[in-house]
């Protein structure tokens, strides 16, 4: 962000620490986070139960809420990457064909980008899962099938200016096949700003997961996900906060990582195409 | 003028038009929803009896045909589950939805604003470090988590304020206050940025070589300019408010459009699904033709068209 | 030069560039000026020289990374005590500022605000200085708007800096500056982003007001034309310090100082045959005072061996005429 190199390093370090926690979940995490011990429910932090020490507490279940955070990351991460990717693997070509081929194609992809962000986010994703069902692959399909709009518009307004540069013209006048000169030419030249938007859509990705987890229809109630923690602490606020605290911490502490990360590559930017990510 | 508001509607006919198709589409992709209005013992003539009066033994197109007529004319059907028109229903929803998003956005423009002026003149003090950190806080908290904490905090430890309802002013404070922490990092940023561009313009020495008092130089004329680019992200954040209010009615049980949809999703009560994605896209679509409209005449130079 | 004690004097004012996190360094050194009730002094020099950082100094409206590092800036109205403007406090300085000075800025395009009638911007600084009624101090913004040539003022009262010409804007900041009748007129370069037509009714309504309001004015130039038609009396500015100081009159027959003399001879002849300009050899170094030596003495044709020795200080060498030049260190003596 503001000229402390601190953030971005901050935040590389957090998205580190979820990497490895995703990887090497069944390592480090003390308990079988599926592993329901009804004596030892909703335990406080610290406490001690069958076969170990209970860091976080325990839920109602009397589940082990740090094993659950630590095996949380793997769908964090994979709903975060895969939404991200798909969408940008959506989003780009059809922002790109917007930009390059012509005033039918560019009103069609632009009418139906803004069509989708004008329906807010999470009631659209209700639907969606609602008639796919929860899964983890619904999910990403889900996150695919609304944000490509963000990255078609992103990729469009960078095409827009791509397109009147010199060497982009000198190649359609020199006969280079379009698809040659979007590949070799634009495209490398979108590369920054697009890993701008891939980086905050990953902190998006993961705060609207958790979100629709915590509406019940996001990860599948099996799977144990930070939002779907959250939401089972809901109920016992007043009598257990570790619940909500602990996922609730590890959202924020992602998301703020990426968007760190992001920030701080965009200010790296050149300032016009800076203009594009507001 | 006048070309701009053709233009406009028309867009929003089509957005709204397409909103419904894909409504539609899911509706059509989510099964026989017969199976879940009836219970698992009704006859097949009872199931039949319904599809009918549903219109769903129709051939698909007819049926979307119907759907779109309907929909123009504001009739989008009974409510499965509480047998009322379903448009009436989140319309009687919808003023709680507004005063919980317009206190939301009062609170954040209340407090990002001033923050972000704030920042800018004072820029890499310490003022500016803590604007960026509540900035950064707010953007990455998920609303359901800061509402939730904030229940923590002020009704169950504290007991200052109601965790739920709707009942007087009181019970708005912690939901507007969670949806307007959400949208305040925005607004901050825009605001810092836009000022320190305003400020750094050769008219307001002329101001000050006038004598204007410093809070008329930032206020007066320092927010009116730096005025069109904070409101336009309103505009652009509305997406993302009714998006929070979605989830913050549900956590504070806040009668709203937002909490119908949800109920509505999990009854797959479609009518009343449809109703509310009407509702809300419509909203969302006329206060951003009304930012554009502000924003013109913020700007002098700014012409619609 | 005048009987009259100065309306606003500046003393030995040094203005220092001080970067956030860098060393501070003068722009500008002991810089003294008297303007006078009714009279226009200009203030002449090469871009850069440090006149208009002496102007901002003259309304003590620096902003950093300026500031003024030394010196003293007195105001003296009729019926109040002389007063430093570096002393005043905020409120005080505000008052000063629009109420008793105005000042009028290089480029109209930027320093009027875009997003408000040019109306409202008169009217602003009467309201917040003589107290006008949102109705008065409109009504008197349309006078004020007629007084400096602005036809159907009724009108143009109305209207948004864009949708002026550029000689219509300066007559807008013009009225802005003279809004509550300042004892002291600041013009930094008032005419130079404007065209050569408009340049010349810019400066008579400039010269008209001054002596109808009985203003002292500083004007701020680098043209040596607009001095001669509206300047009573002259200082050079060259590298952060008056070089020569005289009457209008004096210093076009008599420059005393070599860079006076060089910035005379590289006008074009008025009459006469056309033959090549004159330009002074050599570019302005740098921004920033030296001590050491004469700040000119790089370009200087007369430089002698105590040029590098030291500087010369700004000495009489006849009546109303100051120079900073050895070459007359001993008429002086």
């Amino acid at each position: 962000m503001r000229s402390l190199p601190a953030k971005p390093a901050f935040g590389t370090c957090i998205i580190l620490l979820v990497i490895a926690c995703a990887l090497l979940a069944p390592l480090i995490a003390p308990f079988d986070p599926n592993d329901q011990d009804i004596l030892n429910s909703l335990a406080p932090p610290f406490s001690t139960g069958d076969g170990g020490r209970h860091w976080l507490g325990t839920d109602r279940l009397g589940q082990d809420i740090l094993s659950r955070m630590i095996f949380g990351t793997r769908v964090a991460l994979t709903v975060a990457f895969g939404a991200a990717a798909a969408s940008a693997a959506i989003g780009v070509p059809l922002g790109l064909a917007a930009g390059f081929l012509g005033r039918a194609v560019e009103s069609a992809v632009l009418v139906l980008a803004d069509m989708i962000l004008s329906i807010p986010f999470i009631l659209l994703a209700l639907v969606i899962m609602s008639v796919l069902g929860a899964s983890l692959l619904n999910l990403v399909i889900c996150f695919a099938a609304v944000r490509w709009a963000q990255f078609a518009r992103v990729s469009y307004s960078l095409s827009l200016e791509l397109r009147e540069k010199d060497y982009v013209m000198a190649c359609r006048a020199g006969g280079i096949s379009l698809g040659r000169t979007l590949l070799v030419h634009v495209l490398p030249n979108m590369l920054g700003p697009i890993t701008v938007i891939l980086t905050l859509e990953l902190a998006y990705a993961i705060l609207m997961e958790s979100g629709l987890s915590f509406l019940g229809l996001g990860a599948p109630p099996e799977i144990p996900s930070w939002g779907g923690m959250l939401q089972e602490g809901r109920d016992e606020l007043d009598t257990a906060w570790w619940l909500t605290t602990s996922p609730g911490l590890a959202i924020m502490a992602t998301a703020i990582a990426c968007n760190f990360i992001g920030d701080w590559i965009r200010d790296r930017l050149d300032p016009r195409t800076q203009g594009v990510l507001r | 003028m006048l070309t701009y508001l053709i233009r406009r509607t028309l867009l929003v006919s089509v957005t709204i038009w397409g909103v419904m198709t894909i409504l539609f589409g899911l509706q059509h992709l989510s099964g026989d929803p017969t199976l879940l209005l009836l219970s698992s013992d009704a006859t097949e003539d009872a199931r039949r009896t319904l599809a009918n009066q549903l219109g769903l033994d129709q051939p698909l197109a007819a049926q979307y045909a119907a759907f779109l007529w309907n929909t123009l004319t504001g009739d989008l059907g009974l409510s499965w589950k509480y047998h009322q028109p379903a448009l009436r229903i989140v319309l009687e929803a919808l003023p709680a939805t507004a005063l919980l998003t317009s206190a939301a956005i009062a609170l954040g423009l209340a407090v990002a604003v001033p923050l972000g002026i704030l920042a800018a003149v004072y820029r890499n003090s310490w003022i500016d470090t803590l604007a960026s950190f509540i900035a950064v806080l707010g953007q990455s908290m998920p609303v359901y988590w800061s509402g939730l904490l904030l229940i923590l905090l002020f009704s169950t430890t504290l007991r200052w304020l109601p965790s739920m309802g709707s009942d007087g002013a009181v019970a708005l404070v912690l939901p507007a206050a969670t949806l307007g922490l959400n949208i305040m990092a925005r607004i901050e940023r825009i605001t810092r940025a836009s000022m320190l561009e305003v400020l750094g313009q050769d008219f307001v020495r002329t101001l000050r070589s006038k004598g204007l008092s410093e809070r008329s130089v930032l206020f007066r004329h320092g927010l009116r300019n730096a005025s069109v680019p904070i409101v336009s992200m309103v505009g652009l954040q509305l997406s993302a408010l009714l998006g929070g209010a979605v989830l913050i009615e549900t956590v504070f049980a806040w009668p709203g459009v937002g909490r119908l949809a949800v109920n509505a999703v999990y009854a797959r009560d479609f009518p009343l699904v449809h109703a509310a994605a009407l509702v809300v896209t419509l909203t969302f679509c006329l206060v951003n033709m009304l930012v554009d409209v502000l924003c013109a005449s913020l700007n002098p130079q700014i012409r619609l068209d | 030069m005048s009987g009259a004690e100065p309306v606003l004097e500046m003393r030995d004012v040094g203005v220092e560039l001080a970067p956030l996190g860098g060393a501070a360094r003068r722009i500008t050194s002991d810089v003294d000026l008297a303007l006078h009730a009714g009279r226009t002094l200009a203030l002449v020099g090469e871009s850069g020289c440090g006149k208009s950082v002496t102007a901002l100094a003259a309304m003590n409206l620096l902003a950093p990374p300026l500031r003024l590092g030394t010196g003293h800036i007195l105001l003296r109205t009729p019926g109040a005590a002389p007063r430093d403007l570096t002393r005043l406090s905020p409120a005080e300085l505000r008052a000063a500022r629009g109420g008793q000075l105005g000042m009028i800025f290089q480029d109209p395009m930027t320093a009027l605000d875009p997003a408000f009638q040019v109306g409202e911007q008169i009217a602003e600084s009467l309201r917040a200085h003589l107290g006008l009624s949102r109705r008065a101090a409109h009504d008197r913004a349309v006078e004020l708007l007629q007084l400096v040539g602005i036809h159907e003022p009724e009108r143009r009262v109305r209207a948004y800096p864009f949708q002026l010409s550029g000689g219509m804007r300066q007559r807008v900041m013009i009225a802005i500056a003279v809004a509550c009748s300042p004892a002291v007129l600041i013009a930094d370069e008032p005419t130079t982003a404007l065209d050569v037509t408009v340049q010349a009714q810019i400066l008579e309504l400039l010269r008209e007001l001054g002596a109808r309001l009985g203003m002292a004015t500083l004007l701020i130039t680098h043209d040596l034309g607009v001095v001669a038609e509206n300047a009573d009396t002259v200082a050079v500015m060259y590298r952060g310090r008056i070089v020569e100081r005289a009457s209008a009159e004096a210093l076009f027959t008599a420059p005393a100082h070599p860079y006076t003399r060089g910035l005379l001879a590289s006008l074009p002849p008025l009459d006469g045959p056309r033959e090549r300009l004159r330009p002074i050899p050599g570019q302005v170094p740098p921004a920033g005072v030296a001590d050491a030596d004469c700040p000119f003495v790089a370009r200087c044709p007369e430089a002698m061996p105590r040029c590098l020795a030291a500087r010369p200080a700004l000495t009489a060498i006849a009546p109303e005429h100051e120079a900073a030049c050895f070459l007359h260190a001993t008429v002086a003596a």
